[in-house]
């Protein structure tokens, strides 16, 4: 609801109206304070008064009516009253001096059925600008206040015009207002005004001004029609990491004003597509899993309906890899057993978390072609690597990882490890504790330090082999308590390599029936398999791919055709990929979420008031929640007590 | 004569009207010889004039000697001086109380009007009464010549207190209930009250053959209206009041008022009764010298015989 589009900037100094009971008791007060008088010739003052009633009783009246309006008059004034919206407002009256303020969020992208915000918002400003003479004008757009500073007339800001483009990053008004406020105030104008185009959503603000700075004039011209307004946006896709399946969390918002069912299609480029139907309230916000099979990994096209704001309505999702690395055991034991040998506990512990792709094989197992399919190769207790093989698989950039034993040959494997600056030295028969070095090591990432600790409280070596790190890339992850490396891991060239420089059994630690084995073996596979790159897939906002210094380094993989063409500065959303190491990153990049909500200004504050109140600020959130209800109740009262007064006031008039 | 006579009696006002004789317009009837005219021709009379016989006049008051003389019929008229019985009429109701706290009311300067000529007209021998109207109540006091008399009607005079409303419609009605005999009349009041039906019982006199004589009293106030504050106006006769402001209602009272008067005087000059205005302001004693002297009187009287 709102009064005469008048709104309020502080409504309660409306209850200033009631001191309306002033006029009214000055009025009632004045009138028996009339001199008694007896007077004979009273029947000639009573025709006189037959005649003079009808004017007397009027004079009265809008007496009392003057000093009523004057009293309601003043507590308008001190509630300062101010047009919300003046569309298409007349900015050429009078000779103040003008600074607009043009928004150019992603948002104004939306329309209302024909034209862009951004389109009508720049028609407007032509217009202004026509008809301006040669007043001080000024244009700030929200994204870079700054660029158009130095323009101060019309005729140059008409050049610069066309030139201007939607910025799809992050941007709100606030910037550009407190420039506008700074500007009016070093040029020492007196009165100026403040003209923002908006779309006029809520989220266009950070905090919304409650009061301009006197003699500003700030004037609105908003181009949001919220009753009539659709949006339903995906905000953004997830992918969550599942062994099995391929799920994508799809994060939608019904941006609109009103609330209603909607279709989300999600189409797999190599499977069948699926729809769901998603009813939102407006302004609302939920996730939704969809799972996937694994094997349909591939381009995914999420889409929605056509609606007013298009650039949310589609998203092409490429998920990262879902294939478990293979993982191959090569047990120095040619007769493994269970229980009793390495790759026992190894195969188990990596069972659990990678399924059953594991292969246990003794060393005459190993060849070149099993190699190529390998990603992750443990090598326990082996005595003689197969030098040769494992170098050109290492260089093919996969994972190694070695654990001695009492028949692993230090010889042997010191000639295969010399090029990478390893060495392996003596033995130590010494039981020693386990103890955490690197901290910050990719190896243990995703398990908390404390938790590692933890773990290796538990953990005893009973036998274990010196070994020596030539280079800085070998890291001593876990150490003895006499500082020697207990668990080493590095970059060799392009692969990576791992090292337990003890037996993985029971008769050289009791690591394998430690709780925090299975973890440990998960996490050394996951770092061998370079998981934690290859894998990668990362929704990033528009303003991350800024901040994180990625705008240059994206390659386009794939945009909504629709948006292919469009003249805006930013990131457009859509698939991306980083090729900064020897592996691909994927990058979905999203709006912010922020945009595609378009919650008007005057609206209700439903849902977060928290939000809504930190936003708003307190007195727009009274002006807007209280304001059109108080100035009703005011209205309701000053008419009672402008009837109860007027009645009053004929009854004395009657006695 | 008792202190509070003596203040109706005001020498000034006797030493103003003490020459002057109270005539009768018309025959008023009479027992007593005195210095009013009888239309009836009496045994005791004094020659006025001669007029034409006609058929039918007495052949008794035929002058035989002009007869003689002029070979002409014509016979003789007298005048005959009758006692005047003279009702004094005064209008006691709230209004004439007016001002409450003036140095002079309405009715006290009606009631010095009246001692005065009630004074002259006992002096004369004239019966004189007088009636009071006291809110719906009449006090009256018959007519009487004696001189002792007077002190009575001054008495009541002076001990009324104005009250009620209408009195002279009143009054008026009463004296025409109870005076049959030719008399003078005099009606004292501010005459605040509807003309029509005032006049309508004035006429009733008058063709009774009353002499019928005026004094409408006023207050200054009354008649200039110059309050300029903001009064509760509250009638003296009844519980009305009018709060207003005086400077705006002012014009509008005096058109009522002037209009009032203007509708009083012509009702009364169509009558035949001349109205004396006198305002509390007024010498008493110059009021009654014009009214007793009025050249009108004698006119009247001469066209009578």
């Amino acid at each position: 609801m709102n009064f005469l589009n008048l709104t309020l900037l502080a409504p309660l100094a409306l209850l200033g109206g009631l001191a309306i009971a002033i006029p009214l008791y000055l009025h009632l007060r004045h009138k028996p304070r009339a001199i008694p008088l007896q007077f004979g010739a009273l029947q000639f003052l009573l025709k006189a008064q037959k005649k003079r009633k009808r004017r007397f009783k009027l004079e009265q009246f809008f007496l009392l009516l003057m000093r009523c309006l004057f009293v309601l008059a003043l507590a308008l004034i001190f509630a300062q009253p101010f047009k919300e919206m003046i569309l298409g407002a007349d900015d050429n009256i009078g000779n103040k001096p003008l600074v607009m303020i043009l928004d150019n969020s992603a948002s104004m992208l939306a329309n209302n059925g024909a034209d862009s915000f951004w389109d009508q918002a720049k028609a407007q400003v032509r217009a202004i600008l026509d008809k301006r003479g040669n007043t001080p004008t000024l244009l700030l757009i929200s994204s870079q206040p700054e660029r158009l500073v130095s323009m101060r007339s019309a005729d140059e800001i008409l050049a610069a015009l066309p030139g201007l483009k939607v910025d799809l990053r992050r941007s709100s008004l606030d910037r550009a207002y407190q420039e506008a406020l700074n500007i009016i105030q070093q040029e020492g104008w007196g009165s100026a005004r403040i003209h923002i185009l908006s779309d006029g959503v809520i989220s266009a603000w950070d905090q919304v001004p409650s009061e301009p700075a006197s003699g500003v004039e700030v004037v609105t011209s908003t181009f949001l029609d919220a009753d009539k307004f659709s949006n339903f946006g995906i905000e953004r896709v997830d992918q969550i990491e599942s062994a099995e399946s391929l799920d994508l969390e799809v994060r939608l918002i019904n941006g609109g004003g009103v609330g209603t069912t909607f279709n989300v299609d999600i189409k797999p480029e190599k499977d069948s597509p699926i729809q769901h139907r998603v009813n939102l309230e407006s302004h609302e916000t939920v996730s939704h899993r969809f799972a996937l099979p694994a094997h349909s990994a591939g381009p995914v096209l999420v889409s929605l309906q056509e609606d007013n704001f298009p650039i949310d309505n589609q998203v092409t999702f490429i998920p990262g890899s879902l294939q478990a690395p293979r993982i191959v055991i090569v047990d120095g034991d040619t007769n493994p057993v269970a229980q009793r040998s390495e790759s026992f506990f190894v195969a188990n512990a990596l069972q659990l978390q990678f399924g059953k792709e594991v292969l246990v094989i003794t060393p005459a197992g190993l060849n070149a072609d099993l190699l190529s399919k390998t990603d992750v190769l443990l090598m326990l207790n082996v005595e003689v690597p197969p030098t040769e093989w494992l170098a050109d698989y290492l260089q093919k950039g996969k994972g190694l990882f070695i654990s001695t034993g009492n028949r692993f040959s230090s010889e042997a494997w010191n000639a295969f490890l010399q090029p990478f600056d390893l060495q392996f030295w003596e033995w130590v028969n010494q039981p020693e504790l386990v103890e955490l070095k690197q901290a910050d090591h990719p190896l243990l990432q995703g398990v908390g330090v404390s938790d590692w600790e933890m773990y290796l409280s538990e953990f005893q070596v009973f036998s274990h082999q010196l070994i020596s790190l030539g280079r800085s890339q070998y890291k001593a992850v876990f150490t003895y308590s006499d500082s020697a490396p207990a668990l080493v891991c590095g970059d060799t060239g392009p692969g990576r390599i791992a090292i337990w420089p003890s037996a993985m059994d029971l008769e050289g630690s009791n690591v394998p029936i430690a709780v925090g084995f299975i973890p440990l073996m998960r996490q050394i596979v996951n770092y061998l398999s370079f998981r934690e790159t290859k894998n990668s897939v990362e929704s990033l906002l528009v303003d991350d791919v800024i901040a994180q210094g990625l705008e240059d380094k994206l390659v386009l993989k794939h945009v909504n055709p629709d948006f292919r063409n469009l003249d805006v500065q930013g990131i457009l959303p859509g698939v991306y990929s980083t090729a900064d190491s020897q592996f691909e990153r994927m990058i979905h990049v999203f709006l912010d979420p922020r945009e595609s909500d378009f919650k008007p200004i005057s609206s209700q504050t439903a849902g977060n008031e928290a939000e809504a109140f930190e936003k708003l600020g307190f007195k727009n959130q009274l002006r807007i929640d209280l304001g059109p209800g108080l100035l009703w109740l005011v209205f309701a009262i000053v008419c009672m007590e402008t009837l109860a007064a007027g009645f009053i006031s004929l009854r004395w008039g009657q006695r | 004569m008792t202190q509070t006579s003596a203040t109706f009696l005001d020498p000034s006002v006797l030493i103003g009207i003490k020459n002057l004789t109270v005539r009768a317009r018309t025959v008023v009837e009479g027992a007593l010889v005195g210095e009013h005219i009888s239309p009836f021709r009496g045994g005791s009379v004094e020659f006025a004039q001669h007029r034409a016989y006609s058929p039918g006049d007495e052949l008794r008051y035929v002058d035989w000697r002009l007869y003689a003389r002029t070979d002409h019929y014509h016979v003789k008229q007298f005048e005959v001086t009758t006692n005047l019985r003279a009702y004094l009429l005064l209008d006691g109701s709230g209004s004439m109380g007016y001002p409450v706290d003036g140095p002079i009311s309405k009715f006290r300067y009606a009631s010095i009007l009246a001692g005065a000529l009630a004074y002259v007209l006992v002096q004369q021998s004239d019966a004189t009464a007088v009636a009071v109207s006291k809110g719906k109540e009449v006090e009256f006091l018959p007519p009487r010549s004696q001189l002792g008399y007077l002190t009575q009607i001054l008495g009541v005079l002076e001990n009324h207190q104005p009250q009620g409303e209408q009195g002279i419609p009143n009054l008026i009605q009463y004296a025409l209930d109870r005076v049959h005999h030719r008399s003078l009349i005099v009606l004292f009041s501010d005459f605040f009250v509807d003309i029509p039906e005032l006049m309508a019982k004035i006429k009733i006199l008058k063709s009774r053959g009353h002499d019928v004589m005026v004094f409408q009293i006023l207050h200054p106030d009354e008649e200039s209206f110059p309050f300029n504050r903001f009064y509760r106006f509250e009638s003296m006769e009844d519980d009305q009041y009018l709060p207003a402001d005086s400077q705006a209602i002012r014009q509008a009272y005096l058109e009522a008022f002037q209009a009032h008067q203007t509708q009083f005087q012509q009702a009364l000059h169509q009558t035949g009764i001349d109205a004396t205005l006198a305002k509390t302001d007024d010498p008493p004693d110059r009021i009654l010298a014009k009214i007793l002297n009025n050249p009108l009187r004698a006119k009247k009287l001469r066209r009578m015989y």
